[in-house]
């Protein structure tokens, strides 16, 4: 992460890990160390590297498409922002984050080359990448999922089904918080250990009924009608 | 300076993207659709060569087994099994919680496809999650009261 001078934003890129060259609209510069690799859904026109300069960014800055961002940004919000896109741009700062160590540069680039998150969950962040200030709530949503589905897998027997996508989605939204784009990272976290759990209790317990299974107890009458 | 573009001149998901380091190539719209898809009707075809009916036949339910109490869940394996033979009273009668979602979520599955072909975002609240886990826990427990007499199932 960037410890630069957090008064002076144009110092935050040499101060990014391996941006020491990096020009600000260079969005490969500064990745924080966790690629969202695991995304490879991205929404095409959103998420694609060829549009975000060309519909708002100023012209004038140029052909290079991921330089215009920064410069363009409070407009990128307008379109596609869902209601609480917006909601809170300045609120509170995540503990744990660092507001001032990546400065003007760290919004546009997080997400924007990466596109959307995969299926369902992808909605609100549409113009957000831009805009948006630390604190924002715009993806609260999976933090909020994550517990639900952390919480709906101990409710179900069949603990894995929705414990395996908990974790997944708690993920997301635990990065989605170091990145400014949600203030909901404790109920994310809930939603991954709670998913975590879940997994191995499914696991133990697929080994206990094996175990009972080689031991001819299903056979018996008495637990003949367990099923699912 | 040039006008704006139209959404369509954006770009689709065909369009050819510049070659960033670290940025793979978007997917095309369908590929989630039909991955879910697939795999739901390799689930049924499952289903269609190990009937859940049978005792142990795809395992036994540990919370059954150790509280003796029906979960939320109890019953969908073979509801969903009945309904692929078009026995809708036997699903019902299993699980009719599940056989209320079924219709639903194929709906859903719809939605998000023509979306996603139409390359917009598909957003579920978390308002939806929140009171599905609501009437999940409350159909738990209302199928394990006597009152009710297993009219819940399973």
């Amino acid at each position: 992460m960037s410890t630069s001078d957090p008064h002076d934003p144009f110092a935050a890129p040499a101060g990014g890990d391996g941006g020491s060259d990096a020009q600000p609209g260079q969005p490969q510069g500064q990745q924080p160390g966790t690629p969202p690799a695991g995304q490879p859904q991205g929404e095409p026109p959103y998420g694609a590297p060829t549009q975000p300069g060309a519909p708002y960014g100023a012209p004038q800055y140029g052909a290079p498409p991921y330089g215009a961002p920064q410069y363009g940004a409070p407009q990128y919000g307008a379109p596609y922002g869902s209601p609480e896109a917006g909601a809170s741009p300045y609120g509170a700062p995540q503990p744990g984050q660092e507001p001032y160590g990546q400065a003007p540069y760290g919004q546009q680039q997080y997400g924007q080359p990466y596109g959307q998150p995969y299926g369902a969950y992808g909605g609100p962040q549409y113009g957000a990448p831009y805009g948006q200030a630390y604190g924002s709530t715009e993806k609260n949503d999976l933090g909020v999922w994550a517990l639900v589905l952390g919480l709906a897998s101990f409710v179900l027997s069949c603990l894995f089904v929705t414990g395996i996508p908990a974790i997944i989605v708690g993920r997301k939204g635990q990065r989605a918080a170091d990145e400014g784009r949600a203030t909901n990272r404790g109920m994310a976290t809930a939603g991954v250990v709670l998913g975590w759990v879940a997994v191995g209790l499914s696991l133990a317990t697929a080994a206990l009924l094996g175990v009972l299974a080689a031991l001819g107890v299903f056979t018996s009458t008495g637990y003949s009608s367990y099923s699912y | 300076m040039s006008s704006v573009p139209s959404r369509e001149a954006r770009g689709s998901a065909d369009a050819p993207a510049l070659p960033v380091p670290g940025v793979r190539r978007a997917a095309p719209w369908w590929s989630a659709p039909s991955a879910v898809a697939g795999a739901v009707v390799v689930g049924l075809g499952l289903l269609l060569a190990r009937d859940p009916h049978v005792p142990g036949s795809w395992g036994a339910c540990p919370s059954l087994l150790l509280t003796g109490l029906a979960c939320p869940a109890c019953g969908a394996l073979r509801a969903t099994a009945d309904l692929l033979h078009g026995d809708l009273a036997a699903a019902w009668a299993s699980n009719p919680l599940w056989v209320g979602l079924v219709p639903v979520l194929v709906v859903a599955w719809c939605l998000w496809a023509l979306r996603r072909r139409a390359a917009l975002a598909s957003r579920l609240p978390p308002a939806v999650g929140v009171v599905g886990l609501v009437v999940l826990v409350g159909f738990g427990v209302l199928r394990n009261l006597p009152a009710t007499g297993g009219a819940l199932g399973p």
